[in-house]
C-alpha cells in the first residue's frame, strides 16, 4: 500500500481548475520528484494535501487513513510535515528552540504536561535533544544552536526549515524547493540531508526546479501542466517523454 | 527564554513580592495603600492581558470580563447572600467562559479583525450591565453596597477581611498567584509554543502545533485572572457600576502593555507601575493625563514598538559580542 | 393613518442624521480602501468639524458654507499630514496602526477638552423656521443638512469617478503596486485618500453642530454609527456605505418606537458581531 495516494484531485481556484483530476502514489521509501512549469499546480497540490486549500473532489489518503481536508496540525501528528517555498522559520527563537518547538509533536504530550515541563532542562528528553543535535550537525548548524534564527545566512535558515522539519519526525516530508537560491555546493548538501533522511525511513515527496537535481535524486517523477498529469515515471522515461520535452522547451524546439 | 532569563526571572519576581508584601509596614498613609492595592489589581489585568495580545490577539473585552467577574460575584452576594469564597471561582469561572466562547465564535472565523468583534461586544457586554436585569445588577445606578470577603477561618484563628492593609494583602496574594501561573507559563514548552505562534502561525501549525487549540486555552485563562481581579475590585470597593468596565479603563490597560512592551513578561509590569506613578503627579489634570497615554501610544507604535522592555533588550543585545558563526559559513 | 404620518415624520427626522451618518461612514470607508486601516480616531474629526463650526461661524461670524468649505480644506490638510507622518509607516502592521489611531483618538479628545471645554457649546443655525406640508414638519436647518450631505456625497462621487486625482485614488485602492508602477504617487494618493476621508467626517460634524450640541465626545455615537454602516456595507466599499447608512437611518428611526434607546444601541452592537462572523465582506454585494 502506497504511503500516500491522490485519487482524481480537483480543486477549482474561483472558476478555473488549478487541479484536474489529479492521481497520484508516493510508496514508502521513495524519493518522488513532482515538476512542472510555473502555474502549473505544484504548490497548489502541497496545498491541498497539506489542509490550506480544500479539495473540491477527490481523496487523499496517507496509508489507510483518508486525510481529505484534514487540519494542518492534524496532519503533521499523523506523520506528515512540509516546507515552504518561502522560508518559514520562527525568527525571533534560537536554533535550537525552533528543533525544540519542532519535535514537541513527537514527544506527543498534553497541553497541561506542556505547561508543567520547562522547556529546556528535562532529564527524561535526553534522546530527543540528542536527536535534535544529530540533524543540527547534519545541516551544519551545530555551532549556531544558540543563534537568533533572524541572523542567520539564507542558506542556514533554508536548512533551519529543513531541520524542522525533520525534527516533527514526520514519515512523509514534502519539500518545496528545497534547493532554491543555493550554490552548487550548497546543494549538493541538502541533497545529501535529503538521502540522510530517506535512510533513516522517511519518504519525500519533492517539488525542485533543479533539474540535474531532480533526476540525480528521485527515484520517480510526476510532471504536470496545467493542473493535470502529464508523465509519471523513471527519471530516464521524463526525461525522453516528448510531452514533457515540448513544455519545458517549447513546441518549436520540438520540431527541430 | 533562556534559563539564566529565568533564574533572573524569578529573583526579579520574589524580589517585586516581598517589596510589596513590605508597604503596608513602611506607611501608615491609606492613600498610598490605596493607589498600591490598584496598582496591584492592575498588574493582575495588565499581566493577563499582555499574555493574549502576546499571541497576537487585541481583547478590546478584556474590561468587560474583569466587569464579569466583578458584576457576578457581587450579584450572586447580594442576592443570594453566597460566601465570597463561593462566588469567588463561579464569578471568574464566568469570565473565563464568557472568554473562551468569545474565542470559540472568533478564532475559527476571523483573524485580522478580532479587535473590532471584541470592542463590540466589550459595547454589549456593557450596555447589558446598565440596562438589563435591573432588579440583579442596579441597571444605570449599578450596585452599591458589595459585601467584603467573607473571614476566612483556619482553626481557632479567624482572618477577617476588611481594613484596607488586610484587603492590601489579599490582592498581593491573588497577583502572586497569577504571576507565578503566567511566569510557569511564560518558561514552559507551552509558552514555546505561544512565541511561535506568535512568530509565525503558519509555520507553528506546519511543525504540528495546535495553534487555535493554544490561543483558546491562553484566552481562557486570561478571561480567568481578569475575572478574578473583577471579583477583588467589586467586593474591596463596594460600589460597582458598568462605566468602570468600559473603554476608557480598557485604554488604559492597554497603555500600561504597549508601552511596557508585549513580548516581555515584564512590560506590563514596567509599564503598570510606571504608570501608576506618573498618574498621581498628574492626579489633578485628568485631560492632561489621558492626553499623555495617547500621545505615548502613538509613540510606542511610531518610535518603539517592543516597549520599553523591547528597546532595553535592543540596547542590551547591541552590547552582547557576536556570536559563533555556523559550520558551512567557517568551512566555505 | 395617524401611525403612517409618525412614522414618515420619525423617517423625515431620522432621515437627515442618517444622511450626515452617511458622510461619516464615506469618510471611514475611503480610509479603509485605499489603506487597509481602521480609523477609530475617526468621530474625532467629526467633533473638530463641531468645534470649527462653533468657532469660525458662531463666535467668529464666518458665513455657514464658507465655514464648511474651510473646515473640509483644513481638515483634508491635517489628515494629509497624519497620514504620512503617522499611519503610512505602519502600514505593514495593521494592529499597529488601530492601536496608534486609538492613541490619535485619546490625544484629540483630550486636547479639545483642554483648548475648549467641556461645557456644551450652541451653535445656531443660519436656516430658522419650518416648513410644513401633508401634516409632516421639517426644520429649515434639517433641510439644509439633508441638501449639504447629499451635494456633498454627489461631489464626492463625481471626483472619484471624473477627476484625475479620483482616477488615481481609485486606481491606488485596488493595486497600489501597479499604480506605482504607472506613476502614481501612491504616498499622495494615500494622504489625500485619508484627508478626505477626515474631512468628510468634519463637514458632517459641521453640518450637525445646530442640531445638536457641541462637546468633545461628541464623537463617540457617530464612529459606532458609521462602524455599523460600514460593516452593514462592506468594508471599503462607497456605494455599499451609502446603502448601509440607509437601511441604518431606516431601522433608527423606527426602532425607537417599539424598542428601547439601550435595546437599538444592543441590537446595533450585535449586528456588527453577527456580520463579523458572517458576512465580514458586508451585506451589500458591490
Amino acid at each position: 500500500m502506497p504511503l500516500l495516494a491522490l485519487e482524481n484531485v480537483t480543486h477549482f481556484f474561483g472558476g478555473l481548475a488549478a487541479v484536474k483530476n489529479l492521481s497520484f502514489a508516493v510508496e514508502s521509501g521513495a524519493i518522488r520528484g513532482l515538476i512542472g512549469p510555473n502555474g502549473s499546480g505544484k504548490s497548489t497540490v502541497f496545498n491541498i494535501i497539506f489542509g490550506y486549500l480544500q479539495a473540491s473532489s477527490g481523496r487523499i489518503r496517507f496509508e489507510s487513513c483518508d486525510i481529505t481536508n484534514h487540519s494542518t496540525p492534524s496532519l503533521v501528528e499523523l506523520g506528515i510535515a512540509r516546507t515552504f517555498q518561502a522560508t518559514q522559520i520562527f525568527d525571533d527563537l534560537t536554533v535550537e528552540e525552533n528543533l525544540t518547538v519542532s519535535s514537541q509533536v513527537v514527544h506527543r504530550e498534553s497541553l497541561s504536561k506542556s505547561f508543567l515541563r520547562p522547556a529546556l532542562l528535562d532529564r527524561d528528553e535526553a534522546h530527543l535533544r540528542t536527536r535534535a543535535r544529530d540533524i543540527l550537525e547534519l545541516v551544519g548548524l551545530a555551532a549556531a544552536a544558540g543563534r537568533v534564527a533572524r541572523d542567520l545566512p539564507y542558506r542556514d535558515q533554508k536548512m533551519l526549515a529543513l531541520a524542522n522539519t525533520m525534527a516533527t519526525g514526520a514519515r512523509l516530508l514534502m519539500l518545496d524547493e528545497p534547493m532554491a537560491g543555493l550554490t552548487m555546493q550548497e546543494t549538493r548538501a541538502a541533497m545529501a540531508v535529503i538521502r540522510w533522511a530517506r535512510g533513516e525511513g522517511a519518504t519525500i515527496l519533492l517539488i525542485e526546479h533543479d533539474m540535474r537535481c531532480i533526476m540525480e535524486l528521485c527515484d520517480s517523477i510526476v510532471v504536470l501542466d496545467h493542473g493535470e498529469k502529464i508523465c509519471d515515471g523513471t527519471p530516464d522515461e521524463v526525461r525522453r517523454n516528448p510531452q514533457v520535452i515540448e513544455i519545458y522547451l517549447g513546441a518549436d524546439e520540438c520540431s527541430k | 527564554m533562556t534559563w539564566t532569563g529565568q533564574a533572573r526571572s524569578i529573583v526579579a519576581f520574589l524580589l517585586l513580592a516581598s517589596g510589596a508584601g513590605v508597604i503596608p509596614l513602611v506607611t501608615d498613609d491609606f492613600y498610598k495603600i490605596d493607589v498600591a492595592t490598584t496598582t496591584l489589581q492592575d498588574l493582575i489585568l495588565a499581566m493577563s492581558l499582555r499574555v493574549v495580545m502576546n499571541l497576537g490577539l487585541l481583547n478590546l473585552a478584556h474590561a468587560s470580563l474583569m466587569g464579569i467577574g466583578a458584576y457576578v460575584s457581587a450579584a450572586l452576594a447580594m442576592r443570594l447572600g453566597l460566601s465570597f469564597w463561593l462566588t469567588l471561582p463561579i464569578a471568574a469561572g464566568t469570565a473565563a467562559l464568557m472568554a473562551l466562547v468569545l474565542g470559540m465564535l472568533t478564532l475559527r472565523l476571523y483573524g485580522p479583525y478580532f479587535f473590532l468583534l471584541t470592542f463590540a461586544v466589550m459595547s454589549m457586554i456593557q450596555l447589558f450591565f446598565h440596562s438589563y436585569l435591573e432588579d440583579i445588577f442596579g441597571g444605570a445606578t449599578g450596585l452599591i453596597g458589595v459585601p467584603r470577603p467573607n473571614p476566612v477561618g483556619f482553626g481557632s484563628f479567624t482572618l477577617t477581611l476588611v481594613s484596607k492593609v488586610s484587603l492590601y494583602y489579599l490582592i498581593l496574594a491573588f497577583w502572586i498567584v497569577a504571576a507565578a501561573v503566567l511566569f510557569r507559563l511564560e518558561y514552559s514548552r507551552l509558552g514555546l509554543q505561544c512565541a511561535a505562534i506568535k512568530q509565525s502561525e503558519s509555520a507553528a501549525r506546519a511543525v504540528g502545533i495546535h495553534t487555535i487549540r493554544c490561543k483558546l486555552l491562553i484566552l481562557t485563562l486570561s478571561g480567568f485572572l481578569a475575572g478574578v481581579a473583577g471579583v477583588f475590585f467589586a467586593h474591596s470597593r463596594g460600589v460597582i457600576n458598568s462605566s468602570d468596565f468600559g473603554i476608557d479603563p480598557m485604554l488604559k490597560l492597554l497603555v500600561y502593555v504597549v508601552a511596557g512592551g508585549v513580548s516581555n513578561i515584564w512590560g506590563p509590569v514596567v509599564g503598570t507601575i510606571g504608570f501608576s506613578i506618573a498618574s498621581e503627579f498628574l492626579r489633578s489634570f485628568h485631560f492632561l493625563e489621558t492626553l499623555l497615554y495617547g500621545a505615548v501610544l502613538i509613540a510606542v507604535m511610531r518610535l518603539f514598538p517592543q516597549g520599553v522592555t523591547g528597546a532595553l533588550e535592543r540596547i542590551f543585545a547591541a552590547a552582547r559580542p557576536s556570536p559563533v558563526p555556523s559550520d558551512a559559513a567557517a568551512g566555505a | 393613518m395617524f401611525e403612517a404620518t409618525l412614522a414618515l415624520q420619525a423617517l423625515i427626522n431620522g432621515a437627515s442624521v442618517a444622511l450626515v451618518y452617511i458622510l461619516v461612514a464615506l469618510g471611514l470607508t475611503l480610509i479603509f480602501s485605499i489603506m487597509g486601516i481602521i480609523n477609530f480616531a475617526h468621530g474625532e474629526f467629526y467633533m473638530l468639524g463641531g468645534f470649527s463650526a462653533y468657532y469660525l461661524a458662531q463666535v467668529a461670524g464666518m458665513n455657514y458654507v464658507a465655514m464648511l468649505a474651510a473646515t473640509f480644506l483644513a481638515v483634508c490638510a491635517f489628515g494629509f499630514c497624519l497620514e504620512r507622518l503617522l499611519f503610512e509607516p505602519l502600514r505593514a502592521q495593521p494592529l499597529s496602526g488601530f492601536i496608534a489611531s486609538l492613541g490619535l483618538l485619546l490625544v484629540l479628545q483630550a486636547g479639545a477638552s483642554i483648548l475648549f471645554g467641556v461645557t456644551d457649546k450652541r451653535v445656531n443655525s443660519p436656516f430658522a423656521g419650518v416648513l410644513h406640508g401633508y401634516g409632516l414638519v421639517i426644520s429649515r436647518e434639517r433641510l439644509f443638512v439633508m441638501m449639504a450631505s447629499a451635494v456633498l456625497i454627489g461631489l464626492l462621487y463625481s471626483f472619484l469617478r471624473w477627476s484625475k486625482h479620483g482616477l488615481a485614488l481609485r486606481a491606488a485602492a485596488q493595486e497600489s503596486e501597479a499604480a506605482a508602477l504607472l506613476g502614481i504617487n501612491v504616498g499622495r494618493v494615500s494622504g489625500l485618500a485619508f484627508g478626505m476621508g477626515c474631512a468628510l467626517a468634519a463637514a458632517a460634524g459641521a453640518l450637525l453642530a445646530p442640531v445638536f450640541y457641541v462637546t468633545p465626545t461628541m464623537g463617540g455615537q457617530p464612529l459606532v454609527k458609521a462602524f455599523i454602516i460600514v460593516i452593514i456595507g462592506g468594508m471599503g466599499s462607497l456605494p455599499g456605505a451609502v446603502a448601509g447608512g440607509a437601511l441604518l437611518g431606516l431601522l433608527e428611526s423606527i426602532g425607537p418606537m417599539f424598542f428601547s434607546a439601550a435595546t437599538v444601541d444592543f441590537l446595533g452592537f450585535g449586528a456588527i458581531v453577527i456580520l463579523l462572523l458572517v458576512r465580514p465582506t458586508g451585506l451589500v454585494k458591490s
